[in-house]
């Protein structure tokens, strides 16, 4: 078990030095430097090279990276040009809008799907199985942004409940702060629970066929014990890293909904970035992402190796 | 009859879609009967034990004229029902050791379930049992066995895993799907002689599958041998091994490789295969293979007595020794 973190830690940390070079040289290298950005394009040539010098984009590459990996491993992340504030700060003030679309949004759809997809399992072929088996095809077709403007014109203008836009925090109000993030998070909870719905009632199938199931039902067990505690344990690893992988996803890829339903997170703070050419904001939010994204990988896979008494025992026999 | 039927089974026959896999099987199993299932792979053997304890694969569905288990009529019971009695009075050890024990479950949780679930007694008591049922098998460190997940243990000791945790409950059948296949014979030998000994001693009537004839004569004292999907032969292990009176048991024992075989002298078989198809015909459904088949066995043929407890499905038995040197 120790070897295979220390493996999957190791891999890790290379995918976050690729993608922290990747990041940085496409970013540098493509739309025109920091400096013209900065200062317009009516600055001197001397202006110019003053700011580059200062800024050490008159380094060599490598050493722009260095010094720029340097800062990342300080938590420094440079300052957004357009906000004049830290990168940092910016993606903390963020991260709690996103981070609640991302949580909320994986539990409705891990709840829907565990429940709908062990009950389509078990009655292959039935009423539930016939719904579930639609709404795998519906919730990977609807576009999110659509169902958003959906949402907000039949639920929200209509109902004194949710707010049209916008973001309460829950330390303003708890009661708030839910009905804020409860339209959002079921956009994006229905978009997930279609491959989610697969994965659970694949996976259920076929651990139903396993033989343990069969000894399960010649000892006359009770329903629930031969299919919850014994089916259901035996298909939990690959659904739940699925959900892993899904709400990774997310805290990158919230963007849409965030702007259709203007709440100040992760995503719309990229695009703003993206749109304003803040380089630094860019730099910062994209390796920020990544970097979540691959902790949070490799988070689920030696929590699905802990529940895996095979993988956790590895290494400890005599 | 001088003791109980536990199992009282007319005309079962076992249908996947159109196909037949199993017809018209009789079958009465008393008390303290240690019964082996004998014929080649493919004969409906597994497929016959699976439909007792009611877990056909899905599509295959059963019809009879009477299916009694332990004198309750299963054929009015609800699945659930039906599955609660074969686990509160059927053991039932397995043929492939691997994946019954639940890779994620610790033994000792798995082999207390079927105890609790039906109220035996308390988990406390279950795991006490379960000690005493495993140092009954052959561990003599029950506590260990207990605490190990079934993919740390060797074959041997899972299948003995699987017949203490069959014999949980107090079974008054135990069903074997080849109990010692893939064993080595040290293993198999200890089984066996362990199954002896619970039904000897404790009066638990056991129902045992297996390819090797062998086997069966040593330890069975009745038996039953199917033939693509019938029961072609039931009778005590005296007759059968003696003096079988189906051609096709008599094929099955000639091919028994002995010691006294020669280097030089081939290997005895049956030919021809078990036919997979157009096992609803009412005439002999071995006359393709038999070496003895006449015009006779092309009719319909019906289950003769050739002795009280002795059957055979033939229209020519090979009736006692006369035919068989």
């Amino acid at each position: 078990m120790l070897n295979y973190c220390i493996k999957r830690i190791y891999s890790a940390v290379i995918v976050v030095i690729v993608v922290s070079i990747i990041t940085f040289l496409m970013l540098s290298m493509v739309s025109g430097n920091a400096a013209i950005l900065a200062l317009g394009t009516d600055a001197t040539p001397e202006q110019l090279a003053a700011l580059e010098h200062e800024m050490g984009l008159d380094l060599p590459w490598y050493l722009q990276y260095f010094n720029w990996v340097k800062g990342l491993v300080r938590l420094d992340f440079g300052s957004s040009m357009l906000y004049g504030t830290d990168v940092l700060t910016l993606i903390i003030q963020r991260l709690p809008v996103t981070l609640s679309l991302a949580l909320f949004s994986m539990l409705m759809s891990l709840t829907v799907s565990f429940i709908l997809g062990t009950i389509s399992a078990v009655r292959k072929g039935g009423i539930v199985d016939i719904i579930c088996r639609s709404i795998m095809q519906l919730g990977t077709t609807i576009p999110g942004f659509w169902l958003s403007i959906i949402f907000i014109i039949y639920i929200a203008l209509r109902s004194p409940v949710f707010p049209i836009s916008g973001f309460v925090s829950p330390s303003e109000s708890f009661e708030g702060y839910l009905a804020s993030i409860f339209l959002p998070s079921l956009v994006l909870a229905i978009a997930e629970t279609g491959s989610m719905l697969r994965a659970v009632r694949t996976s259920m199938l076929q651990s139903l066929n396993q033989d343990y199931i069969i000894m399960a039902k010649v000892q006359g067990l009770p329903r629930w014990k031969i299919y919850i505690k014994y089916g259901l344990r035996g298909a939990l690893a690959a659904p739940l890293n699925v959900a892993g992988l899904k709400f990774a996803r997310l805290l990158g890829g919230t963007t849409i909904v965030e702007s259709v339903f203007s709440l100040p997170g992760l995503g719309r703070l990229v695009l703003v970035a993206v749109e304003q050419r803040d380089i630094f904001l860019l730099q910062g939010t994209a390796m920020f992402i990544t970097a979540s994204v691959v902790l949070i990988s490799l988070a689920v896979d030696i929590i699905t190796a802990l529940m895996n008494p095979r993988m956790r025992l590895e290494g400890e026999q005599s | 009859m001088d003791s109980a039927n536990l199992v009282s089974i007319r005309n079962l026959t076992v249908l996947s879609g159109q196909r037949v896999l199993i017809k018209n099987l009789d079958l009465d199993i008393r008390e303290g009967e240690l019964i082996g299932v004998a014929g080649e792979s493919g004969s409906g053997k597994t497929m016959f034990i699976l439909a007792m304890l009611n877990v056909l694969p899905e599509g295959v569905k059963i019809t009879s004229d009477r299916f009694e288990l332990f004198g309750k009529d299963c054929r009015t019971l609800s699945s659930s029902e039906w599955r609660s009695l074969v686990g509160s009075h059927i053991g039932f050890v397995p043929q492939n050791t691997m994946f019954y024990l639940h890779p994620m479950m610790k033994i000792k949780k798995q082999i207390i379930d079927s105890f609790v679930s039906h109220k035996k007694g308390t988990k406390e008591q279950g795991l006490a049992r379960a000690a005493e049922l495993l140092r009954r098998v052959g561990f003599d460190d029950p506590e260990r066995v207990l605490n190990s997940y079934g993919w740390e243990l060797s074959g041997g000791m899972r299948q003995r895993v699987n017949i203490a945790m069959a014999l949980m409950n107090n079974p008054e059948i135990l069903i074997a799907d080849e109990p010692t296949t893939a064993l080595d014979a040290a293993i198999q030998r200890q089984i066996l002689d362990l199954f002896k000994d619970i039904n000897e001693n404790e009066g638990v009537t056991i129902l045992m599958v297996s390819h090797d004839l062998g086997m069966l004569h040593a330890y069975s004292n009745m038996n039953m041998v199917m033939y693509a999907g019938r029961m072609v032969e039931f009778g005590p292990s005296e007759d059968i091994f003696n003096a079988p009176a189906h051609p096709y048991t008599k094929a099955l024992l000639d091919v028994i490789p002995t010691l006294s075989r020669t280097a030089d002298d081939r290997l005895v078989e049956i030919p021809g295969f078990v036919p997979d198809s157009g096992r609803e015909v009412e005439s002999c459904i071995f006359a393709d293979r038999c070496p003895y088949a006449e015009d006779i066995c092309r009719q319909p043929v019906s289950m003769t007595h050739i002795a009280a407890h002795h059957l055979c499905l033939c229209a020519k038995p090979l009736t006692g020794g006369d035919r068989n040197e």
